[in-house]
Order: structure tokens, then sequence, then C-alpha cells
């Protein structure tokens, strides 16, 4: 679905992944004014914030490289740790997502992104767990990552209280479309 | 084993189907740690890709230093693996980015209008996902012209890709530039829009000799031809990537290719003038989304 002549629209929640994104986007686009802007097309998409695509990939590389490091610090000194864990935590990611797409051989010809992103999040939340049990200052990096987890479980549950009020607003783009 | 090391070339098939999987198996907020990564790889191992990049940026921005031209160079490799990924997200999953329409009028004009006519277009952006949502959106008839891939298994696995293009959109690649003039001259006529990249020559193509930024280069002689011979316009459009999952598409006025004199080359270099001021303006403003690998300016060697 795509919605035509409308910039207010880039708010729309259907446009964003997360629950707490979801519910960020509601608040925004109720206090928004209808906005014209000829030309303009826009997707609806649940992958389409680009700033909330960029803020889990940040997120998300940054705590995975903070957990890496501390993992090889203790092998070799800080600085090649940070060296190899900046390269490695992302060659690890796709490392994982090969292994984890092997085991959903069985539905190769479709996509399964869905399926290999829960699995990162589990170990992700896995990680987090056994960091905040540390002295090591990743406590932090892991208390932060749980935290986000728990503020968007609760989001998650105010975005199903309000399933009435998201689909009235959706509704109210229709006729943009 | 020399076919083995054949697909991990730049241009090789494995890179090309690796996107492919990557679109259907890596999560999406993986997308800029795989762009910056894969990018920044390429950047440091692919020679020739580099220097080519390099070497037009220097033509672009006279002004700027070997090192500063480096990191720009990423910012093309970055904006490269984006615009791939995307083009091959809408061929596997019909994902559509956010557009927004610049010289709207030419557009409309260009989709409105009775009877065949010529897209002009560069290597920038996502001009293959801009040939398939045009050829979707707009219902008209659509044949684009694309250059093979040097590569045989590489040239193999985009001709099945292309397969699956909309039912408006044919894809032909220019492998007999002889028999492929006389089918566009009919496609044209019969009022299908034909799409062509102007901004690089590929070997084997009739070119014009003109100038890029103040060097010698050469550009396709054929979309003019064509244009001069089945007297339809030329529409110049730019696809450029304006951020993550966003594009604007650039129309720029009809360039109307007529013969007024009994000099035809005269008459072609006036609309090749109007082509290269659009294509330097753009260019110049969105250096970072022209993906010309090799170097554009014409070698003596070349020549």
């Amino acid at each position: 679905m795509m919605i035509r002549n409308r910039a207010d629209a880039r708010w729309l929640p259907t446009r964003f992944n997360t629950a707490l994104a979801r519910l960020i986007a509601f608040t925004v686009c109720r206090a928004r004014q209808p906005r014209h802007q000829p030309g303009l097309v826009l997707a609806i998409d649940r992958n389409q914030s680009a700033t909330e695509n960029y803020f889990v990939a940040i997120w998300f590389y940054l705590s995975s490289v903070a957990y890496f490091f501390s993992g090889l610090e203790r092998l070799m000194p800080r600085w090649s740790a940070l060296l190899v864990a900046l390269p490695a935590t992302a060659l690890t990611i796709q490392f994982l997502t090969h292994l984890f797409s092997f085991g959903t051989h069985a539905w190769r010809q479709q996509s399964h992104a869905r399926l290999n992103s829960v699995a990162l999040m589990l170990i992700m939340i896995f990680l987090s767990f056994s960091a905040i049990t540390t002295t090591h200052w990743t406590r932090f990096v892991g208390g932060m990552a749980l935290l986000l987890f728990a503020m968007n479980a609760i989001a998650a549950v105010a975005v199903r209280m309000l399933g009435s009020r998201f689909a009235a607003l959706e509704r109210s783009f229709e006729a943009e479309v | 084993m020399k076919s083995l090391r054949r697909r991990f070339v730049a241009n090789g098939v494995l890179w090309r189907q690796g996107v492919q999987w990557a679109v259907l198996n890596m999560p999406v907020w993986t997308e800029p740690i795989m762009a910056a990564f894969w990018s920044l790889l390429f950047l440091v191992v692919w020679g020739p890709g580099r220097g080519g990049v390099m070497q037009n940026l220097a033509a672009i921005k006279p002004q700027s230093t070997t090192a500063g031209n480096f990191f720009r160079a990423w910012r093309v490799f970055y904006n490269f693996a984006w615009t791939f990924a995307d083009t091959v997200r809408f061929r596997e999953l019909r994902v559509i980015p956010d557009w927004q329409f610049r010289g709207i009028e030419h557009y409309e004009h260009l989709s409105t209008r009775d009877g065949g006519a010529i897209i002009l277009t560069a290597h920038m952006g996502s001009y293959d996902l801009g040939a398939h949502l045009f050829s979707e959106k707009s219902g008209r008839a659509m044949v684009m012209i694309r250059a093979p891939e040097v590569d045989p298994e590489t040239d193999q696995f985009e001709k099945q890709q292309h397969h699956r293009a909309s039912a408006s959109l044919s894809i032909n690649f220019n492998t007999d530039p002889g028999g492929l003039a006389l089918d566009l001259l009919h496609a044209v006529q019969e009022g299908r829009l034909v799409a062509i990249q102007g901004d690089r020559v590929t070997p084997g193509i009739a070119s014009i000799d003109t100038t890029l930024f103040g060097r010698p280069a050469r550009i396709p002689a054929g979309p003019f031809a064509l244009a001069m011979a089945a007297r339809v316009p030329i529409f110049p459009l730019f696809i450029i990537r304006a951020g993550r999952r966003r594009y604007e598409l650039k129309a720029c006025p009809p360039i109307v290719v007529e013969r007024s004199s009994r000099n035809r080359d005269a008459d072609i270099q006036l609309a090749v003038a109007t082509w290269v001021a659009q294509l330097e303006e753009v260019i110049q403003d969105h250096w970072h989304q022209w993906f010309a690998f090799e170097p554009f300016e014409k070698s003596e060697q070349a020549a």
C-alpha cells in the first residue's frame, strides 16, 4: 500500500516495526496536522522508518561489540581487542544468520528474516542477562538492553489495548491511498 | 579452479547470490551494519573499482585531495550497497521504497503522452528499481536496455532474475547493437518507452565524443540517433537515493532531437550538449550516487 501527497503519513504506526516505536509514532501522528506535499509517495511497510532501523542497528552492534570486547580483553591488549571486536561482531552476526537459516532450510524459498531476527534478539537477551550478573562495565550495557526490551514489552501491551484507535488513525489516511 | 576463482571477483556471481540471500535471511535492522562492513571491505579489496571512482571524483571535484576522495569513494560504495539491496528486495519481496517526484509535470507528460519516447538515465540510484516501478505504476509498456555482464555466470544469473520482471517491462541485453537498434525503433514506433543509460559506453557500441567536467568523454550515440529516426523526444530521468528506502525521481524537460540542417551530426550534438549539461548538474550535486566504477575520461588507448 502507498499513500500519496501526505507528508504527515511518515508517522503512521504501520511504518514502524517495534511496539515502542509504533506507540511513539501513534502519539506524534495524532498531534500532527495534515501536511500536503505534492509528488510524495510513501510506502506502508513495517520496516520503513530509517530512524528506527538505524537506532536498532547501532544499539545492537555496539552492545555486541561491548560483549565481544569484554571477552577478548582477557586474552589480548585492549586496543587490539577493540580492533578485532569491530569487524568480528559484523561477521558473527552474519555467521549466526547463516547458521539459523541452515536450520530453517525447509523454507529456503521464503523470507525468514523475521525468524532470524527473533533468534538474534534472544541471544542478545541471554548475553544481557549474563552481563548484569558481572561486575564488569558491560553490566550497564546489559542493563540498558534489558530496559529497552522491557519498555518494548510494555509498549506492546499498550498497542494492543489501543488497537481500535490505531485502526481509526490508519483509516483516516485511506482516502490518500 | 579458474571458474571458482571467477566467482569471487568483484563482478562474479557470488556477490549477487550473496545479496539475494541476505535480503531473504538477514534481519532488516542488520542492513546498516552489513552495508557499512561489506562496502568498506570492497573499497579496500577492489582496487580497479576504487581507482575508477576516485579518478572520476577528481574530475568532478577538481580541488579535492586523494585522501578526501578515498572517503568519498567509500560513500559511493556504501550508497551502491544500499541501492543494490533495495533493488533485490523489490525483486524478491516486492518491497517498495518512498518516492519524491521532482519535475512532476515532465513525469506526467511522459506517462500520459501518446506515442513512444526515450528515457535517458544514468548509473545513479536504483535505475533498475525505477524502471520496474515506473512501468508497473504507469501501466505503460517499457523496454529497458542493459549492458550484458562481463562474467558469463553473472550474466546468466541476471537474465534469470529479469525473467521475473513485471508484464509491462521487458529487458533487453545489449549484445547485438545492430539488431537491437531495429528492435528499438519498432518498439518506439509502436508507442513503447525505451529506457537507456546515457552516461557510459560499453565496447562495441557507437559513441559520441563530448566533454564531461572539462575532460574528454564518450557517451552512447544510440539514444540520440533513435530519437531522431523515430521523431520522439528524450526524457532525462534521474533516480537519486535520498536516504534509507527513500528515492527522488528527478524528471527534466524533454530534449527534442530534430533534423534542422543538412548536418545530422551537428543536430545530434545540440541534443548531446543539453543532455551532458543536465548530467553534469545532477552528478555535481549527487556525486555519491554516480555508480561509475570505471574512469569516464576517454583515454588515448581506448580511442
